[in-house]
């Protein structure tokens, strides 16, 4: 029946040939044998890419929305997802570094002369076209370092003079790395670069069919022994490749590929982003050129010339060394080749000890010092249109002659040209408002040139208000709705009013001159709107403009007030936020003093205050039977535990009894709110401590390899939500509510741990199968090997 | 002239090997298998999830659900309606309640608030939550990425 069907299909295909082809073909046997196997690994591990490459296909999604979670539902809810996920990530990198270990054998063998160049050809480019799978399938799961490594791959590739910027926007499909680079990729990763390798694999083992394994030129005096291709080098092809496999299944069990983070376009590129290693030799040597040009073209671009000339100069080998084995050129190129391994060799693992912590930060600098240098540029094209624009800004009106003489004045006093040139800045300026506004008297070129008719008082001339007046004086407008509604329908009016209510606006009322009065915070001239950076009532420069007064201590002793609270509020984790983190909406002087109507929050207003951004302690605190309890004594509420000015981030230290917390401030060791406060720090470092070892369990099972996102979500919504919350419930000054709250997280930890120990479970299941599929390898590679050594005695017996 | 396998070794050796090679393609072919056959959740939560079901709302008419790998807040408005929005603050990260008293999305860390169009509305939220879009089938409802 099997033997009708042979002839059945022989009669059809004559493929026949092909096993008459094989049955004759003889592989020498001499001590470099062991290399000639290096291409059937090869092969092997392409097979093992294209079938779980297509395997893959049932269930990825090429696109930007979609490429990181198909992959994270491949991991996780397709039935060996993880292992066919792992298999192609490490397949690949085997793929590519026996193809580089085939490539070298070949090369040092001399086994590209004559009549194998084309097989040699073939070969280069299929390693190009590995490389090219590589590259493109890095991008595929959209992962951060994947996105990066791409985004600086195809950078590189820019570089390239005349056509690189061409090249750049072909590679990504568009001028940055998108989605559509993404679909690209996946384009030439499942479609053309399969249909080209096949192609040419087809040939090349053609050719490797056609003239046989090269015999070395140092085994060439040697008597020549040879097995048979068929079974002989064929059994033992099958037990490398059943190694191989061992080794693939083995890696990922016990080594499976990270997914790690979905790729953020937004997000600033990881330190520790790089190729793959193939690419890290390439990689490490640009990141050393050192930046500059010759002739125009760029050092990099140079180093990227030159990598592609290697390229080149790979290909054209069996055309270089066409001479004996013991010429000049033959063993000139020898000494290229080690030079070249050793190179590549060298920096891939210097590459590799870059990312160790004692370099990462001089690799992080590296990065923010060329990032900086782009910066740099945006902020000189900025400045540059600035510098443009404000002419134009000052021209927005009609230069007055006051500002005409006054900007001249500058050589005779500062002090008179000083005005002039400020205003050209102002706010007011910018809105039309001139200086006759504010100062009366005559700006018309007329009287130009005429002082005293320009500064006439009969023409309502004055130099400046009395102190006292000032507040007045601005309020003439700002009070005006409308007049302000001209300029913004939506103006505070209110300022002045306010002002009068403050503790500066009462003093000023007294005739005290020395005072805050409008001027003090915004300036006289040039002033700026508050969302200007560089506007002393700007956020950020709220705390200098007070401290300008509040840090003087000689001035602040007139009033009987200490000269410390800006210096004290700088060390706080309000001024952290604001200064350092740039979180404009944290609290400096004004947002809990006022602005116009500034004035020390009263005692019993305090859990208002700052409850206007802690709202639910500060409603807590409210409910609390504290409330009164602090009114009664004349405690300030949230300031009795956290302070004011100098209010550092709460930690659960300030919880519980013994020194350093803010209960022992009150409350005597052993009396009933001490018990109750270490009841309360019990429940929530209990709390806490679950979290932590949850959270530990999980990153364990997550570095493992295991997807843990689902209950790593859930215990990171415990950490951010329930502890949070629960730390709050303090403000409730309610044991049992907080302790049930504690306990109630608690019990929702405990799911997510044992989420966890349910993925350290599988994971040693996993390796428990592992350990099933090794051990049946086991058996097969000896039974393999009964048999190889069985068919080559039987040969050799005749 | 080296010794050759008996018949009875021989034919061991081959047995081993034939049973060896079909329990290795077993061991290879079960995994591919099972990876044919489609879970029972049959797509990736990428740009739609079942957020939950009308039968089962919290009694306070809001609920956060996954999407994804960041949170979202599921919301019954006064009307009736179900609204879903991203459920992280704009402002630090915190995760997101709605304050039906308020009738208001509420951050808890720094009384941020944002209104039922997910606008922030007052606090220190910068920018608006993004919205997404609720489908809602029988008991299920759906959000997706509007």
């Amino acid at each position: 029946m099997i033997r009708d069907l042979f002839s059945w299909l022989e009669e059809r295909t004559g493929l026949s040939i092909l096993a008459e082809a094989a049955r004759h073909k003889q592989v020498p046997v001499h001590r470099h044998t062991l290399w000639y196997y290096l291409g059937g690994i090869t092969l092997f591990f392409f097979v093992v890419q294209v079938s779980t490459g297509i395997l893959l296909m049932l269930y990825y999604r090429p696109s930007a929305d979609e490429a990181y979670e198909s992959v994270q539902f491949i991991m996780t809810q397709v039935s060996f997802g993880w292992l066919v996920r792992s298999i192609h990530s490490w397949s690949a990198n085997l793929m590519v570094g026996a193809a580089f270990i085939h490539l070298f054998s070949v090369f040092f063998l001399k086994a590209y002369r004559r009549p194998r160049e084309l097989t040699w050809l073939g070969g280069v480019i299929l390693l190009f076209l590995s490389l090219g799978f590589g590259f493109s399938g890095y991008l595929l799961p959209w992962n951060t370092l994947a996105y990066f490594a791409t985004k600086v791959g195809t950078d590189i590739a820019g570089t390239v003079p005349v056509v690189g910027e061409w090249m750049r926007t072909f590679l990504r499909g568009g001028h940055a790395v998108t989605g559509g680079t993404l679909s690209r990729f996946y384009g030439w990763h499942v479609a053309i670069l399969p249909a080209l390798a096949s192609a040419l694999l087809g040939f090349h083992l053609y050719l490797v069919q056609r003239h046989g394994m090269s015999l070395p030129p140092s085994e060439r005096e040697a008597p020549a022994r040879t097995m048979a291709f068929v079974p002989n080098f064929l059994l033992r092809d099958l037990f490398g490749w059943t190694v191989a496999l061992a080794v693939l299944a083995a890696l990922a069990a016990y080594a499976p590929w990270e997914l790690g983070s979905k790729a953020d376009q937004f997000a600033p590129a990881p330190a520790d982003i790089r190729p793959e290693w193939y690419f890290m030799f390439m990689f490490e040597t640009l990141k050393l050129v050192p930046g500059g040009e010759i002739l125009g073209v760029e050092y990099e671009a140079i180093a990227v010339m030159a990598f592609g000339a290697c390229g080149f100069a790979l290909l054209l080998v069996p055309f270089l060394d066409r001479g004996r084995d013991d010429a000049p050129v033959s063993r000139l190129l020898s000494a290229l080749g080690w030079a070249a391994l050793a190179y590549m060799a060298g920096m891939t693992a210097y590459g590799y000890r870059s990312i160790w912590p004692v370099v990462l930060p001089a690799a992080a600098v590296g990065m923010v010092l060329v990032m900086g240098r782009k910066r740099a540029s945006a902020a000189a094209v900025l400045l540059g249109c600035a510098l443009l624009a404000a002419p134009q800004a000052g021209a927005a009106g009609e230069e007055e002659s006051c500002v005409t003489c006054h900007k001249t004045l500058g050589e005779i006093s500062e002090d008179l040209a000083a005005p002039a040139l400020a205003w050209e800045k102002d706010a007011h300026a910018a809105k039309g408002i001139q200086c006759v506004s504010c100062h009366g008297g005559d700006p018309s070129r007329a009287v130009a040139q005429d002082a005293d008719k320009a500064m006439d008082p009969k023409k309502g001339f004055t130099i400046s208000p009395e102190i006292g007046k000032i507040p007045e004086f601005c309020g003439r407008c700002h009070g005006d709705a409308e007049f302000m509604k001209r300029f913004n329908p939506a103006a505070r009016v209110d300022q002045l009013q306010e002002y009068r209510t403050s503790v500066h606006g009462v003093q000023n009322a007294k005739g005290d001159e020395k005072v805050a009065t409008c001027v003090s915070c915004h300036g006289a001239h040039g002033i700026l709107t508050v969302s200007n950076p560089r506007s002393p009532v700007h956020a950020t420069r709220v705390p200098d403009t007070c401290g300008a007064c509040h840090g003087d201590a000689d001035l602040m002793k007139g009033y009987g007030l200490e000269a410390t609270a800006v210096s004290k509020w700088r060390a706080s984790a309000h001024a952290e936020a604001l200064l350092r983190k740039g979180d404009m909406s944290a609290p400096a002087c004004n947002d809990c003093h006022g602005n116009h109507g500034a004035v020390p929050p009263g005692v019993k207003s305090l859990a208002f205050v700052c409850g206007s951004c802690h709202g639910r302690e500060g409603l807590l605190f409210r409910e609390s039977f504290k409330k009164d309890l602090f009114n009664e004594i004349g405690a300030g509420e949230c300031v009795t535990c956290h302070g004011n000015h100098e209010i550092v981030h709460p930690t659960d230290r300030l919880i519980g009894t013994g020194p350093g917390t803010a209960c022992s401030q009150c409350h005597e060791p052993g009396d009933a709110c001490d018990q109750e406060s270490v009841r309360i720090r019990a429940a929530i470092d209990r709390y806490a401590k679950a979290i932590d070892e949850a959270g530990e369990l999980l990153h364990r099972a997550e570095i493992a390899g295991m997807e843990v996102s689902e209950p790593l979500f859930e215990l990171k919504k415990e950490g951010l939500g329930g502890l949070v919350e629960t730390r709050a419930l303090i403000h409730s000054f309610d044991t049992e509510r907080l302790v049930a709250r504690a306990e109630e997280g608690i019990e929702k930890v405990a799911r997510s741990r044992e989420a966890g120990e349910a993925a350290l479970a599988e994971l040693s299941y996993r390796r428990g199968g592992l350990a099933v599929s090794l051990v049946l390898i086991l058996v097969f590679l000896v039974a393999l090997y009964l048999k190889i050594k069985d068919v080559d005695r039987r040969q050799q017996a005749g | 002239m080296p010794e050759t396998l008996s018949g009875t070794r021989r034919r061991f050796v081959n047995w081993m090997l034939g049973t060896s090679a079909g329990a290795l393609f077993a061991a290879i072919g079960f995994p591919v298998a099972r990876f044919l056959m489609p879970p029972e959740v049959p797509e990736a939560a990428t740009s739609r999830v079942l957020a939950g079901k009308l039968s089962e709302m919290p009694s306070e008419g809001w609920k956060i659900f996954r999407f994804g790998n960041d949170a979202g807040i599921l919301i019954r408005t006064p009307d009736g309606e179900m609204r879903a929005f991203a459920a992280t603050c704009t402002h630090l990260s915190c995760t997101v309640q709605y304050r039906s008293d308020l009738e208001r999305i509420w951050c808890a860390c720094h009384n941020g608030e944002f209104d039922l169009n997910g606008q922030n509305a007052a606090g220190p939220p910068p920018r608006p939550l993004t919205r997404f879009d609720v489908n809602v089938s029988g008991d299920e409802i759906w959000v997706s990425k509007a």
